[in-house]
């Protein structure tokens, strides 16, 4: 039993990160159609940040929180001018326009984040609350990793509850489905556009910050994810919000188990089984050509 | 519409104006570093990307060897230099840069690179030019073993080395189980596959458990680390490198792994000291070049130097990058020349005092001697990070490919190589 439920909460965790750094991403992509590749580089440059202000704010008794707070309001800043200086311009281009020039942006700010931070692998250390264990009926989990999970939870319940059940949510879902309309009604597309824009900066700020907890803040640490990213994503359904959150669990506890029982597959299966999808789904678990849900 | 036409070449000219004053300026530049005889030393090392870190450090650790050889006069009367050129960790950016100092810069050796992988590429292109070629950090063993010519020499312990020490040093540790996590790459493979050998005649009672094999670019170990307690073995084997092991061992932590298995694993500086007080205590760990296990004068001036320059203890990666450069600088003294084929004689027949002791090469392979260093980590408050006590050396002739071995590999794949000691 021990041994089950070690394997269901490594697998949640891994499923927590994957929602947390896709779920900005599906954001965009749902109400917006833009795919912007540049959102794993905005990920890791919440990591350096939550250093940074960590740094700075050291022997502080909130180090952490704060520096969790003040990247955040760093990183929607960074997003609202990387919105009006290039994605803006970007919306109405074709796909393979908006991919060229997010790749284009995910090597400036690479190199970037290497002129400011260098390239030594830096680590924020955890508040005290979150560096024991939290034990029960014989099992013992990382408080840090709980931290996560529950991050997880909320950034996506939160997110769908704003979508799903507030005007607001009404109002971005119509950006997507009558995007003529909202205009005659007198609601600025550009600043919906813009909101979304920075919004999904934020959730990637979350998942930067939530990083830094569990592993270190390095330069390939976008990379790293991007490929298990957007297969969460296609998984998923491209632009579903729900459909991602599902995709995360799935893949994250498959990949756990596949690594205890075949652990040399562990990988592949993740590709396979988005192999299967864009064979006989191509829209995905839950999505219907990009719109959101 | 004239007139802005007219002040766009003005600023064309401006600018072509002050590149060709440049030109001239660095061209004067080029002809006083020309007039002075240089021993040109070409330092071939990713200093962009994910393991420009690796670069950096050999870069300032040649910059300390190149200083304190130029403050004794030089080599033969010659002022050392070293151009850097960054391979950015590619295998066809190494081969460019290689044949670009060559060719270019005309550089006497070159020390270098990072990645297996390019080393695999760069050795070829030293092999064409017949260019004095040492490797301080790439080990993979197929450069001595298959990749080998006259010219090129391995400071660093290879692949195969290192797993021999690494069963060697097991021998003395008591377990009945173990499970390796390795990264799921050549290093890992072959660094297990020997492993696993080794260990079935040393240690037969030694019962493998599971092998866990995250991809190279992983990032979250939860779920191995759960499964690898799951096992309960009695030993953890990490064949795991970089940000990727410093984040195991965050992980690792916060499941309580190192109270729950005995853990050997690297404990290369650059990640324990990266790692601070969160790198676990009473950890077995190895090096390819501990500053702390070795007490010596030469060894303390080099730390010193080292710190002046980059404000840090020097990495395993800094100790044998600089004696890559003193060695190939002892050599040329004993040659008596920089004639290359001299040089080449010198560096396979000398005996080098280096920072880590009297080693050599083999002629057979030009793989030195080198040693590998196992400890258990401590925290050393005034440092702010854990270094190793208890410190077993292993020697590197104790490790090495055999003879016999190498000469069926060799003759399998239809490989030709005469030591000088044979010409």
């Amino acid at each position: 039993m021990e041994l089950f439920i070690n394997q269901v909460f490594s697998g949640l965790v891994r499923s927590a990160l994957y929602f947390l750094v896709t779920s900005g991403l599906t954001l965009l992509f749902g109400v917006v159609g833009t795919l912007n590749m540049a959102h794993f580089s905005l990920y890791m440059i919440a990591s350096y940040l939550t250093w940074t202000f960590h740094t700075m704010l050291r022997g502080f008794e909130f180090s952490f929180w704060s520096a969790f707070i003040l990247a955040s309001a760093g990183m929607c800043i960074l997003g609202w001018i990387i919105e009006r200086l290039v994605m803006r311009h970007i919306y109405e281009r074709e796909l393979g326009d908006q991919l060229l020039i997010t790749f284009a942006m995910v090597y400036i700010l690479d190199d970037v984040t290497k002129i400011i931070w260098g390239s030594n692998p830096l680590f924020v250390a955890r508040p005290a609350i979150l560096t024991g264990v939290i034990s029960w009926g014989g099992i013992s989990l990382p408080a840090s990793d709980i931290f996560v999970l529950l991050l997880g939870l909320v950034s996506g319940l939160g997110t769908w509850y704003l979508l799903a059940r507030t005007r607001t949510g009404r109002i971005l879902r119509a950006a997507y489905s009558h995007k003529e309309m909202l205009p005659a009604l007198g609601i600025p597309i550009h600043r919906i556009y813009t909101g979304i824009f920075v919004l999904s900066v934020l959730l990637a700020s979350i998942a930067g910050s939530a990083w830094t907890l569990m592993g270190m803040v390095d330069l390939g640490q976008a990379h790293t994810l991007l490929i298990e990213a957007f297969c969460v994503m296609v998984i998923g359904g491209m632009g579903s919000f729900v459909g991602t959150a599902v995709s995360a669990v799935i893949c994250g506890l498959t990949y756990s188990f596949a690594i205890l029982y075949v652990p040399k597959i562990a990988t592949l299966l993740i590709f396979v089984l988005t192999g299967i999808i864009l064979v006989f789904r191509p829209w995905g678990l839950m999505g219907t050509s990009g719109r959101l849900h | 519409m004239r007139n802005r036409i007219r002040k766009v070449n003005r600023a064309l000219m401006i600018v072509l104006g002050l590149f060709i004053l440049g030109t001239i300026h660095l061209s004067m530049d080029v002809s006083a570093v020309m007039a002075e005889e240089t021993y040109q030393i070409g330092v071939l090392q990713p200093f962009s990307g994910p393991y420009a870190i690796y670069g950096e450090e050999a870069m300032a650790a040649c910059q300390v060897a190149a200083d304190q050889i130029n403050a004794a006069g030089g080599i033969l009367g010659r002022k050392v230099v070293l151009v850097k050129k960054d391979t950015k960790a590619e295998v066809a950016t190494g081969i460019r840069q290689a044949n670009d100092m060559i060719l270019r810069d005309k550089v006497d050796a070159i020390i270098g690179p990072t990645s297996s992988s390019v080393l695999l590429g760069v050795i070829e292109v030293t092999k064409e030019h017949k260019v004095i070629h040492i490797s301080s950090i790439a080990n993979t063993e197929k450069a001595t073993l298959e990749g080998i010519h006259p010219y090129y020499f391995q400071v660093v312990p290879n692949s195969y080395m290192e797993s021999q020490a690494i069963a060697n040093y097991l021998k003395g540790v008591d377990f009945k189980s173990y499970v390796p996590i390795a990264l799921d790459y050549e290093w890992g493979h072959s660094t297990v596959d020997l492993l696993k050998k080794e260990l079935q005649q040393t240690k037969p009672e030694a019962k493998l458990q599971a092998e866990f094999w995250p991809p190279l670019k992983e990032t979250n170990f939860s779920s191995y680390i759960t499964a690898a307690l799951n096992q309960k073995p009695d030993l953890v084997i990490g064949i795991l490198a970089g940000s990727a092991y410093q984040t195991f061992i965050r992980q690792a932590r916060g499941y309580q792994f190192f109270d729950k298995v005995k853990f050997l694993g690297h404990g290369f500086e650059g990640d324990v000291m990266a790692l601070g007080n969160e790198f676990p205590e009473g950890m077995r760990m190895y090096s390819r070049g501990a500053f702390y296990a070795v007490k010596s004068p030469k060894m303390d001036t080099f730390i010193s130097d080292y710190k002046k320059i980059t404000n840090q203890y020097p990495t395993c990666w800094a100790i044998l990058s600089y004696d890559s450069l003193m060695i190939l600088a002892d050599a040329v003294k004993k040659a008596g020349t920089i004639d290359r084929d001299a040089v080449a004689k010198a560096l396979e027949s000398g005996k080098f005092d280096t920072l880590r002791g009297n080693l050599s090469f083999r002629d057979l392979d030009h793989q030195m001697n080198s040693p590998e260093y196992f400890a258990t980590s401590y925290f050393d408050k005034s440092k702010g990070f854990c270094v190793g006590k208890d410190v077993v050396v292993v020697p590197g002739e104790s490790c090495f490919r055999s003879p016999e071995e190498i000469k069926k590999v060799r003759s399998e794949k239809n490989i030709s190589f005469v030591p000088w000691s044979a010409r």
